[in-house]
């Protein structure tokens, strides 16, 4: 039994040592960027049902090139993604970026999948995985619960200030509620660097030096499966006084 | 007569009056005594044999041996006294003046003229039994080898057969095993943690090592116990307290200090005493937002006595205590549960026994030990994960040698009771080949577990020297482990064929057990009805002496592996015994060995080793496989205060399972990583140069030695694993920190 410990300690250690401990490990530049093509987030509508209803399910997909992507989705009564899971095994449901759902008859966990494919469309469901593509998962409760859990409600997202100059701050503020009362978290995106890391339901975001829209992505959770989702467009302009100044 | 005459008879006899009056001291009847002890410089050693001379007068005595020497009937006067001791600068002449009726003591110091590291090794030979590939390394080198820092565990990497697991560890990955599968043990009682910190330095201090062996495969059924046998055996013997006076040393270096203290506590018996603290958690490390704060200490004891002429008693005590404390204020979304935590890991070991060796006949040998060990484990990691755990065990071995014509009969028991309790909210343990540790998402096992059971083995061989050049080992092993209820028979044999006097070649073959894990067996967090891990040695080699200082060693090998301990695809049963392995290579060793001056070795070690984890999957790389390793050693005394030693050693890269495909999981906001086929990736390789350098101020009765090291000289950034960002789009080779330089003073006395 002493290996056990034995085992336990070196494995331990060295997680511990090596999980950022000034060595070269990867230096994130903000999970908060999209750099590539990203499923930021999918709704179920509602999140837990009963068996053998219709449900709405919707992906916010986000690509920074712009392109047709093509999406499907999938189902699959597996919900350990981590234990040798096989997305393979996965049955196809249908395509696009919005579909409507049958629940399946057994009661249970199901995983929904929406993949994401930067080929145009129309791709067979085998060709999801091939080239660039973004894999999204999350589960489903299909129950006979008495108070089937709801997804959250933003009710608005605000800048301040509104009048946004290059390079400066801006505080993002949203407000967001949740039927069942259930605590929320909030995770916020952007396609363009500036946002803080460690959030809650306010954010700060540096305006860059360039003038142009910016888009500011919200995703809210209730650690339940219930999801919201909204944005936010920020038109930052060059400061008129300096414009002219640099014109002299 | 005249008053001429009588003038001349007053100024004769004044005269001879004054003329006598000097010379009445060297007639003078009170006669005194000159005496003293000559010891050599630095170390107070006494020196036996050594002449010392007294002028005017010609007299010469030998010091005895322990180094006194004794003249007498000095007449008071001055003197001239000199030593003289071959290898030793002369002493002298020096003036001395004996007082009359006062004798005069004298302590005398001879310097050497040449430290020769060939003299210390006379000290330490020994009859050893004999085993198909063991890797000697006396402990005098094993202290100088650049880039060990005079850990001998460490140095141990430097022989081919033994890899290190990565740049910071200590570990040893012997002929395709683990850092588990290895056999430790001093004095014949169980070691809980060889290494401090999961591999940075060893737990045993190497100024209290007599010897150690190094046994990478094909070893005797003498050692096989059930807790290790896939490896190596690395078997440390202490060396008694000096007995000659008290004595002692204390270092002083970059990260940690020791204090021994040694010496005769009786006619018949001697101890030591030693302790070891580390600093390093004055100086934390960590990124930013990051704590990681490391401390350790070790400690070793021991008192042996002669009970009789035959008959010899020893006591030893010897445990260590490791802590980390680690905090962080960041986010982990790799690991969640990591995320702005602060934790604390503890870890202990303490044993204490007794060993008495008796000389029953001149033919046979009897070894009793008798030990008691507490191994004792905490983690903290949040209210949801912890783990306390405390390890008792109780140890008797009892083993006896009986030559009688050709035979070397060895025979012994050994048994063990132990008892454990853990109790926690934990983790299963990761298993080799998995890909990532992950705490979050590892089923959480919820153990209240008090339990107790016995393992107890039975050994037996022969060694017949069937004729001048021809030696067989014929032997076998039993052994019942109680907790699995079990019982194993493993038969093992080699072959030492002498071709002329310089070369010889050898064989050996044997089956080797393992039993499994602790977490493996158990109700609770494994499967009670599994059963060891085997492994069948095959092993051929020819070693030649080119010349007396020079030899080279060729072994080859093939490991069979079966019954591997692998985690089931069926989660009720969580471990099988489904595994299957091989390992093979070959190791070359030219080495210089241990004279005046020198010693050094180049060798080259090529290995593969293969597990498929269950019937019908692929073969798979073993994670701790590094095909090739070169190693260049080299030791040179170039004064006698000044000792230079190098090392350079190239290893290929560690296998690593690379990311195949990455979810994001919508729910969790983070991203989870789908491996690809087990380690099918592999790191780029290491290399570097090491340095060392002592210098020793050598006093009357203190030695000071000043050393330095310097670990990878040329700072090449050697890889240590490999890391993803959070979202496992990219990944980067994490490197080593580029050189490390160390020092510290020691003081002998």
């Amino acid at each position: 039994m002493g290996n056990l410990i034995k085992i336990t300690l070196i494995v331990t250690i060295s997680l511990l040592l090596f999980s950022g401990c000034g060595m070269d490990e990867k230096d994130d530049e903000g999970f908060e960027l999209i750099k590539d093509l990203t499923i930021l987030a999918i709704k179920a509508e509602p999140p837990e049902t009963i068996p053998g209803t219709e449900i709405a399910l919707k992906g916010l997909i986000v690509d920074p090139e712009k392109r047709e992507i093509s999406s499907a989705w999938f189902i699959s009564n597996d919900t350990d993604l981590t234990n040798n899971f096989d997305i393979e095994e996965a049955t196809p449901i249908d395509k696009g970026e919005e579909i409507s759902f049958t629940t399946p008859i057994q009661r249970g966990r199901y995983t929904i999948f929406l993949i994401a494919n930067t080929s145009p469309p129309p791709l067979d469901y085998d060709e999801f995985l091939d080239g660039e593509h973004f894999i999204t998962a999350k589960e489903i409760i299909i129950s006979e619960n008495d108070r089937p859990n709801r997804n959250p409600v933003i009710k608005d997202i605000s800048a301040d200030p509104i009048d946004i100059l290059t390079g400066n701050n801006v505080t993002i503020t949203a407000d967001a509620d949740d039927p069942d009362g259930d605590e929320l978290t909030y995770a916020w995106r952007s396609t363009k660097p500036g946002l803080e890391k460690d959030h809650g339901n306010m954010v700060n975001w540096h305006a860059p030096e360039e003038p142009g829209d910016y888009l500011v992505y919200l995703v809210v959770r209730d650690k339940r499966g219930g999801t919201a989702w909204d944005m936010i467009t920020l038109n930052v302009h060059i400061n008129k006084n300096q414009s002219e100044k640099e014109k002299e | 007569m005249t008053r001429l005459t009588i003038l001349k008879l007053c100024c004769i006899v004044i005269l001879t009056i004054v003329i006598n009056i000097p010379c009445a001291s060297a007639d003078e009847t009170i006669s005194s005594i000159i005496s003293g002890r000559v010891m050599e410089k630095g170390t107070r050693r006494p020196l036996g044999g050594v002449n010392i001379f007294i002028l005017p007068g010609e007299r010469i005595e030998i010091t005895d041996k322990n180094g006194k020497f004794s003249f007498d009937n000095i007449a008071s006067g001055d003197y001239k006294l000199a030593a003289i001791l071959l290898n030793y600068k002369k002493y002298g002449p020096e003036r001395i003046r004996v007082k009359e009726g006062e004798g005069l003591d004298i302590s005398i110091y001879l310097e050497k003229e040449f430290v020769t590291m060939m003299e210390i090794v006379v000290e330490t030979k020994r009859l050893k039994r004999e085993e198909i590939s063991p890797r000697e390394l006396r402990v005098e080198e094993a202290k100088k080898i650049a880039g060990a820092g005079g850990d001998i565990l460490k140095a141990i990497q430097s022989l081919p057969g033994a890899a290190g697991g990565n740049e910071w560890s200590s570990e040893l990955y012997v002929r395709g095993g683990g850092p588990l599968d290895n056999i430790f043990q001093m004095d014949k009682m169980f070691i809980g943690n060889p290494y401090h910190i999961g591999g940075l330095i060893s737990t045993i201090n190497s100024d209290l090592i007599k010897s150690f062996d190094f046994f990478a495969g094909g070893f005797g059924a003498r050692y096989g116990d059930i807790m290790g046998g896939m490896g190596g055996v690395i078997d440390i013997t202490t060396r008694d307290g000096r007995s000659d006076r008290l004595g002692g040393k204390f270092d002083i270096g970059f990260s940690l200090s020791s204090l021994q203290i040694e010496g005769p506590s009786g006619d018949n018996s001697s101890f030591f005493m030693s302790g070891r603290k580390s600093y390093i958690e004055l100086f934390p490390i960590g990124g930013e937002g990051e704590d990681i704060i490391p401390s350790f200490y070790d400690y070793q004891g021991k008192w042996s006595y002669d009970l009789s002429e035959h008959n010899r008693l020893n006591l030893l005590l010897y445990g260590a205590d490791d802590r980390i404390v680690f905090s962080t204020t960041k986010r982990n979304r790799k690991d969640p549960v990591l995320s702005s935590v602060s934790s604390s890991f503890d870890t202990s070991f303490h044993t204490q026994g007794f060993s008495i060796k008796s000389l029953i006949t001149p033919r046979l040998v009897s070894e009793l030990t008798i030990s008691h060990a507490i191994q004792t484990e905490h983690f903290d990691i949040t209210q949801d994960l912890f783990l306390d755990a405390r390890f008792k065990e109780v140890r008797i071995w009892e083993e006896l040698s009986y030559r009688y014509g050709r035979h070397y009969l060895l025979t012994g028991i050994r048994g063990g009771y132990g008892w454990w309790e853990i109790n926690g909210r934990f983790t299963r343990p990761p298993k080799e080949g998995q890909p990532e540790y992950n705490f979050t998402e590892s089923e959480k096992i919820i153990s209240n577990i008090d339990e107790d059971s016995f393992a107890v083995g039975y050994y037996l061989d022969d060694s017949i020297s069937v004729t001048q050049s021809l030696k067989f080992i014929l032997g076998g092993r039993l052994d019942r482990f109680q907790p699995i209820k079990e019982t194993l028979f493993s038969p093992r044999t080699s072959m030492f064929y002498n071709i002329g006097k310089r070369m010889r070649l050898k064989a050996a073959w044997g089956y080797y057990r393992q039993a499994p894990q602790g977490d493996e067996f158990s109700e609770k967090w494994g499967n009670p009805d599994i059963d060891s891990n085997l492994s069948i040695h095959y092993i051929l080699g020819i070693d030649h002496d080119i010349t007396d200082a020079v030899n080279l060693d060729l072994q080859t090998y093939y490991k069979d592996m079966k019954d591997l301990v692998v985690r089931s695809t069926d989660p009720e049963e969580v471990y099988c015994n489904c595994g299957v392995g091989y390992a093979y290579g070959t190791e070359l060793l030219l080495r210089h060995k241990l004279t005046d001056r020198f010693f050094g070795w180049v060798s080259y070690s090529y290995s593969v080793s293969k597990r498929k984890d269950i019937p019908g999957f692929m073969w798979r790389n073993f994670t701790f496989d590094r095909p090739h390793i070169a190693t260049i050693v080299a030791n040179y005394q170039f004064t006698k205060k000044w000792n230079i030693g190098t090392k350079w050693q190239y290893a290929a890269g560690s296998h690593y399972t690379p990311v195949a495909e990455r979810i994001y999981d919508a729910d969790a906001d983070r991203f989870i990583p789908i491996y690809g086929d087990v380690n099918s990736r592999r790191l780029p390789p290491s290399h570097r140069l090491d340095l060392r350098t002592e210098y020793k101020n050598i006093y009357n009765r203190w030695i000071f030695t000043t050393y330095l090291e310097i670990w990878n000289l040329y700072m090449h950034r050697n890889p240590v694993g490999i890391s993803y960002n959070d979202d496992y789009s990219e990944s980067s080779v994490e490197r080593f920190i580029p050189i490390i330089i160390f020092g510290g003073i020691t003081a002998e006395f």
